[in-house]
């Protein structure tokens, strides 16, 4: 089988180079447990040296302080394989020997690279030969999760540790990488304290109950509050109420005081719509209508408005800074509104004017808005003549500018009032309103013409109640006395036909469902710092019979508002809670289905009982309360609240000599306090900063035959594997009991059923298969503009929701590269093109042979495409590096330093797709070998764009992607690589697995010292049909990870 | 609108309180009358700079190397906005690290301020030259140094994102948030009154007292390899402890007033990357001159594209690429785009030398008593030689200023920090792989 592990960081290094390494390497590396026979050397490599090194690195000269016939070729010594490999790296960059000397041949160049790079292999592997499991602290997101469960307070606590650094094999559970320098000390300090504060919860804290609710014209004549600003997009205070409340019940009445305290919150709360174009959303009797969400545009400066639209409360300084908050939102679906857009259409054939002419005298329907020529406000190439306005210049533009009022939604028509022209004066009319113009050319009779004026009907309009404006002017201009706007009604013709259009897009999506999605965050000057929390929910409560939907979260986690930014500034501190219709559109004309929201409540901080159980946790209650009634009734309680949370936060039975030794720290403290409870959090801090709270510790004197691990060291490491999380009661009583090493593979799949164990996969998926890379990557949104930030989210998600339902459904490990299935959600798969999926929740989607490029499970996923793209194109080197390093586990080796660039001068280059430009460049000698063995496995990618959308055609030419595989198997696309993959490589498959997850599992490298292990453990994968959950269940059960 | 907001927003130095020189704080240092202080910054950006050729009549403009030499060099258009402290600047080419030369330039970011050995798959650093310094000069100050990033943490090998490491090598974490660097430096203890203050330091050191004795006790319970681990945990230890020793020590002489309002720390450097970089810069500016530390490293992006500042090409400039994609383009006008986005990078830097120039404290401008060093560890593309650096500040100190100096490959890169660690009074014998100083730029 061919082995992996080439040198460190060949993967980070092919992706570094953009990978036009093109220089030489050893072909596909075939390492070897044993180190190379030294009779190598001397036949066949010291002749070599001799030839072309030693006469300036030999007996008689040291070139560069290297001497090259005494170098030990077995590399015993660290120093002799520094220096080994640095001839690597010259014969691999060409700089020796130099170009006026005698060069080694291809082929001899070839012999004398494999033989270094097998041999420094070998020497690296001696020198790593210890395979013991280090002590491992617990990586950012264990701590977190330890004290999450150790203080039942769902709060991130590792928010501002130090990043953990990576191992070479990406994982940042690594015992010997993972460190604790002093800033990691003075945060588990800070943090401890910060984290007991909220836990112990001392004082009953006052409550911030708040209902905003919507409707056109219910918040007349109430105390809210308006916010504006740079690009801000405010409701009327007219159209929503603040309430306050307390105990559920809204607060009225009270005395001036309190009236005034409550109009004081009242008018720091308002609603914005930043980020939202308006003709998305509506407010209407009901309440807010919002349209499905359009996603922003990935172009700054307005990237970080939010979806249009949103809608949320801006809460100014009115709200507590930490504890369980509330939101509940009463929604239902919406309807497309009237006059979504504002309109403005043509006349039907012979459609009369509505204002009319006696003799002279202008008679209107009544309510008609007559608009004097006098009272525009802007003009241009028009004079006065009397009380008409007419052109200067006739064959100009002109333009008269009115503004006018509506008094009601609705449809109205547009009359000019003007002198008659004859023909041969081309009379022209243009009328511009609500962003639209139409053009006429009137004719008049004989009759007309002699009449001192005449009514011109010019279109209608729709236009919602309030100020507008409208021009009328043109080239060959009529000139006008009036303008007159009649209001049409209900059952006039065209309003019917108009109406009708907005009854056709409610029915197109009526089957359709709207999405509630909340969001929590802070304004900022030009947008905001967000982020959406809960599960999104359909809503599919019928208009009129709204619904409530409650969403919670921790304020801790979230980007609120920080402490001090200053109610100085007029737009700071506030916090905002928002909701947008999440059923996402993909264009500014579609509505997508309407959600109708409410009201929007906001209550933190929320108790679901009192002292909250974080307290109760640490403090049992006691029927006499705190007061206790001798020192030794209190040495009693706190000797046991001690041992308890001893033995919880080190994970293993507390001792009592360390109890004892806390007890006498309180004991010493106590009387520094006024609060019985806050002596005994001092001693509860030290606790959290012990390394056996910090370390998964096993210590020596404890281990059992053989290195053999305690049942609650055996606990740890199963929990920190599975859950990333500390052992639970059952784990831990099982230990106790000393069951666990029995029931080891009843646990292991006990904690696999567990929603904890989602942790694990997210972990591990995300480090295994670098989907970092896709987080990071700068996609080019003017080549790919619909990628928007959702896609790139739920591509995230689509990974995960991946791993999670093979290892759910212990599916076999070839599904990973070949699965008739996908795992989607709406938003996703109609950026693939993948029809009939509705709705915000991943599920399983079948995929038939007609989408072959959905079919490869990870290789398909658009975190691996798009995260190995440069951003514009598909990236071959990097996605074939990825491959092959973290599917096959057989990682290229690295990019010789200084590779050469693809030759921008070269002719053409410009217009060549990368993967042309690879195969130009690799006709280079130094730089086949190596990428023969690399580039087959990208090409196959080719008809995958940059955005992992499919894409057989590029630059209108048809995209190739057929590759010879190093084994000489042609392959195209896919379906092909999908082929051989499973037909060939399926035992590689499973083996990359398991060394990626036994090296997670343990936390520290694969080594070759281990590989009688893994081979063993290879024969039960195969023995259990390559089930994903066989190779959990064989490390689970190996010796090296039950022991020491 | 709002850019120009958050500026005004961030002209907190030169604002009445702080441009004054502030009073002495003269009982922790010792300090001669009219000696300045002396003080080292390194700024780093990663991927390199565009280096198109120089006699390239159309790209000629946008490389970040000056044009000629010695003192009749040419600023081209990418440091145009460094111009006004020519005086006080010099330019260094053709320096690399030795060790460095033949790895990839992405590697060579870890080495920049160690010059260690990364070649081999075990990965090992040295001690980088800030640390060596903040050993020396921490007995002045609150705080050892300060070591900041765009990213926070340690990173991997090949993608730091730290630009300082201990004296055993190991990486120092980062600090990235800056609010967070803000109440942890500027505001520790959360401004509570000396007595409150000193009763918390006292708490914090009995905590510590109790967890060192645990942690002695179990490592005596552990095996060889864990006990090695363990060490670091206790090393950690004595440094939280020293550190609280010095908060003691320091209690007596708060902080002198200085307008913290108007410190914006809450930048995203998403959305505003130029307002998150001069931010920082504000505020090293003011941890300088209140003398909070007299050592600071900022990694203003990691190499490869990882990391947020990546975008920052794409945020602050609308180039639709990222940074580490730019410098590998290399189609028509690939070096306009590389050049803007150096010449945006350096008017950021820029912020900070004006800031510098402008405060001072009891020995008169920041700017002439602090080397910055300005650079990045490869030059064009992932080529680990001919280091863009450029040294600015220190005037004071006796350097002789207004060169464009080039070297060759006779020179280690380290010469140089031998004779800056001089300049800032460190007294070393040597540091990495120099062969001596730089007598010609330090005297």
């Amino acid at each position: 089988m061919p082995r992996r592990r080439s040198s460190a960081f060949c993967t980070a290094f092919a992706v570094a180079a953009g990978l036009f390494a093109l220089a030489a390497a050893p072909p596909v590396l075939q390492a070897q447990a044993d180190p190379p026979p030294t009779s190598d050397y001397r036949r066949q490599i010291r002749p070599l040296f001799a030839k072309y090194c030693f006469h300036c690195h030999g007996a008689d000269r040291q070139k560069g302080d290297l001497r090259l016939d005494t170098l030990d070729p077995a590399m015993t010594t660290r120093a002799a394989a520094e220096d080994y490999a640095a001839v690597l790296d010259m014969l691999h960059a060409g700089d020796m020997p130099p170009e006026d000397e005698a060069r080694p041949t291809d082929a001899e160049r070839r012999l004398l690279l494999r033989w270094l790079t097998d041999s420094l292999r070998s020497a690296a592997d001696r020198q790593r030969s210890e395979r013991q499991v280090v002590l491992r602290r617990l990586t950012r997101e264990q701590y977190s999760n330890s004290l999450r469960e150790l203080l039942s307070l769902p709060i991130d606590f590792a928010r501002s540790l130090p990043a953990d650094g990576k191992a070479r094999n990406g994982f940042s559970n690594n015992g010997a990488v993972l460190q604790a320098t002093p800033l990691h000390l003075d945060n588990y300090v800070k943090i401890a304290r910060w984290a007991l504060d909220r836990a112990l919860v001392l004082d009953r804290p006052q409550v911030a109950h708040y209902r905003v609710t919507f409707g056109k014209g219910i918040g007349k004549g109430r105390v809210a509050g308006r916010t504006g600003g740079y690009q801000s997009v405010p409701l009327r205070t007219d159209d929503f109420q603040v309430e306050i409340l307390e105990n559920g019940r809204v607060v009225t009445g009270g005395n001036e005081a309190e009236r005034r305290q409550r109009e004081r919150i009242q008018r720091k709360i308002s609603v914005g719509l930043r980020g939202s174009a308006h003709d998305r959303f509506r407010i209407v009797d009901e309440g807010m209508i919002l349209l499905s969400a359009l996603p922003h545009r990935e172009v700054a400066p307005k990237s970080w408005q939010g979806p249009s639209p949103n809608l949320k409360l801006e809460m100014q300084r009115v709200w507590p800074e930490q504890g369980e908050f509330v939101m509940r939102v009463v929604a239902s679906r919406g309807y497309v509104p009237p006059m979504r857009r504002q309109m403005l259409v043509g006349l039907d054939e012979g459609m009369p004017a509505m204002a009319r002419l006696h003799d002279g005298r202008l008679a209107t329907a009544h309510g008609a808005i007559v608009l004097p020529a006098a009272r525009s406000d802007q003009r241009r190439n028009l004079r006065a003549e009397g009380n008409a306005l007419l052109p200067v210049a006739v064959p100009e533009p002109a333009r008269a500018r009115l503004r006018f009022t509506l008094p009601a939604d609705g449809f109205y028509q547009v009359d000019l009032v003007h002198a008659p022209k004859a023909a041969d004066q081309m009379p022209s009319i243009r009328l511009i309103c609500a962003g639209h113009h139409l053009d006429q050319r009137p004719t008049f009779d004989e009759q007309q013409l002699r009449e001192p004026a005449v009514v011109t009907p010019l279109g209608v309009i729709g236009m919602l109640e309030g100020p507008h404006h409208l021009e009328v002017g043109g080239t060959f201009f009529v000139g006008f006395t009036h303008v007159v706007i009649t209001q049409l009604d209900a059952e006039h013709e065209l309003v019917r036909r108009l109406t009708s259009q907005r009854e056709r897009q409610n029915a197109q999506v009526r089957h359709l469902t709207p999405v509630l999605r909340a969001l929590i965050g802070t304004r900022t000057d030009d947008g905001m710092d967000y982020t959406t929390f809960g599960e999104p929910v359909e809503v599919t409560a019928p208009l009129g019979q709204p619904r409530t939907f409650e969403f919670r979260g921790r304020l801790e986690n979230m980007p609120i508002p920080a402490p001090e930014s200053g109610d100085k500034e007029i737009l700071s501190g506030f916090l905002l809670l928002g909701v947008w219709n999440d059923h996402l559109v993909k264009s500014a004309d579609a509505t997508g289905p309407p959600l109708l929201v409410r009201s929007i409540e906001f209550e933190a901080p929320h108790f679901e009982q009192w002292p909250p159980q974080s307290h109760a946790a640490i403090f049992p209650p006691r029927p006499e309360g705190l007061a206790f009634t001798s020192d030794d009734d209190r040495e009693t309680y706190t000797r046991a609240v001690l041992e308890r949370f001893v033995a919880r936060a080190f994970r293993r039975p507390a001792r009592a000599d360390e109890v004892e030794r806390y007890l006498g720290f309180w004991r010493d403290l106590a009387d520094d306090y006024d609060r019985y409870e806050d002596a005994v959090r001092e001693v509860l801090v030290a606790i959290l900063c012990s390394p056996e709270f910090l370390f998964l510790c096993e210590p020596d004197d404890e281990l059992g035959d053989d290195g053999a691990l305690t049942d609650y060291m055996l606990a740890n490491r199963l929990s920190y594997f599975l859950w990333n999380g500390p052992p639970d009661d059952e784990l831990r009583e099982l230990a106790a009991e000393g069951r666990l090493g029995a029931e080891l593979l009843a646990q292991t799949e006990r904690l696999l059923d567990d929603p904890k164990s989602a942790r694990f996969l997210r972990n591990f998926t995300h480090e295994w298969l670098r989907m970092d890379r896709h987080e990071n990557m700068a996609i080019n949104v003017d080549v790919h503009p619909d990628y928007t930030r959702f896609v790139r989210r739920d591509m995230q998600a689509e990974v995960h929701a991946f791993v999670q339902h093979v290892f759910a459904n212990d599916l076999p490990v070839e599904t990973f590269v070949a699965a008739d299935f996908a795992m989607l959600n709406q938003n996703l798969a109609e950026f693939y093109g993948i029809a009939g999926v509705t709705g915000p929740q991943f599920r399983r989607v079948a995929i038939g042979p007609e989408h072959p490029e959905r079919r490869a499970g990870i290789l398909s996923h658009g975190t691996f495409l798009a995260g190995h793209s440069d951003g514009t194109e598909p990236h071959p080197i990097k996605r074939a590096a990825w491959l092959r390093a973290r599917v096959l586990g057989e990682p290229p080796p690295p990019p010789p330093p200084n590779v050469p660039e693809l030759d921008p001068k070269a002719p053409g280059a410009d217009r060549m797709t990368l993967k042309q430009r690879i195969e130009a460049h690799r006709d280079r000698d130094s730089c086949r070998d190596c990428h023969a063995g690399l580039d087959p496995y990208g090409f196959v990618f080719e008809r995958l764009s940059a955005v992992g959308r499919f894409e057989p055609r590029r630059r209108g030419i048809a995209v190739d992607a057929t590759a010879e595989l190093p084994d000489g198997t042609r392959v195209d696309g896919l379906e092909g690589i999908r082929t051989w993959l499973v037909e060939h490589r399926r035992d590689q498959l499973a083996r990359a697995l398991l060394e990626h997850l036994f090296a997670y599992a343990l936390g520290r490298e694969v080594q070759f010292a281990d590989d009688a292990e893994l081979a063993a453990l290879m024969e039960q994968i195969r023995a259990a049909g390559y089930r994903t959950r066989a190779v959990i269940r064989a490390i689970v059960g190996s010796h090296s990870f039950r022991s020491k | 609108m709002q850019k120009n907001w958050h500026l005004d927003r961030r002209t907190f130095l030169r604002g009445a309180g702080v441009a004054a020189a502030l009073p002495m704080l003269d009982a922790m240092r010792e300090l001669v009358p009219n000696e300045p202080v002396r003080r080292l910054c390194f700024v780093y950006f990663p991927n390199g700079a565009a280096m198109p050729a120089e006699d390239d009549a159309r790209w000629g403009k946008w490389r970040w190397q000056p044009h000629g030499e010695g003192r009749d060099y040419r600023l081209t258009e990418t440091l145009r906005s460094l111009a006004p402290w020519r005086a006080q600047s010099t330019f260094l080419g053709g320096l690399s690290h030795p060790l460095s030369r033949n790895l990839l330039g992405h590697l060579a970011g870890d080495t920049w301020l160690t010059a260690g050995d990364l070649r081999g798959d075990v990965y090992k650093n040295r001690v980088s030259v800030d640390q060596v310094a903040a050993r020396q000069l921490r007995r002045y100050t609150r705080y050892p140094s300060l070591v900041l990033s765009t990213d926070g943490g340690v990173g991997y090998k090949s993608r730091s994102s730290t630009l300082s490491f201990d004296h055993a090598g190991r990486p120092i974490p980062s600090e990235h948030r800056q609010r967070l660097i803000f109440e942890r430096y500027f505001a520790p203890g959360g401004g509570l009154p000396t007595d409150e203050r000193r009763h918390q330091l006292q708490r914090g050191r009995k905590v510590v007292d109790l967890i060192l004795a645990d942690s002695k006790r179990l490592h005596r319970r552990l095996g060889r390899r864990d006990q090695q681990k363990l060490a670091q945990y206790l090393q950690s230890l004595d440094a939280v402890e020293e550190q609280i020793r010095r908060n003691e020590a320091w209690l007596d002489r708060p902080l002198p007033p200085f307008d913290r309002d108007h410190v914006d720390l809450d930048v995203a450097p998403d959305v505003d990357p130029a307002g998150y970089l001069r931010a920082m810069y504000d505020l090293i500016a003011l941890a300088l001159q209140l003398d909070l530390t007299r050592v600071v490293t900022f990694m203003t992006g990691r190499e490869d594209g990882m990391g947020f500042a990546d975008q920052f090409p794409n945020r602050a400039l609308g180039i639709k690429r990222g940074h580490h994609t730019i410098t590998h383009d290399s189609h028509e006008g690939h070096w306009e785009q590389w050049g803007r986005y150096d010449r945006w990078h350096a008017q950021q830097f820029a912020h900070f030398v004006k800031r510098l120039a402008e405060s001072a404290d009891e020995h008169g401008s920041l700017l002439d008593q602090t080397q910055v060093l300005y650079g990045s560890c490869c030059s064009t593309t992932h080529n680990a030689r001919n280091l863009p650096l450029l040294l600015i500040g220190g005037s004071r100190l006796g350097i002789r200023h207004g060169h464009f100096r080039k070297y060759d490959d006779a020179t280690p890169f380290c010469n140089l920090f031998v004779g800056m660690l001089e300049a800032a009074g460190v007294a070393v014998e040597t540091f990495g792989d120099a062969t001596g100083g730089m007598p010609e730029l330090f005297g």
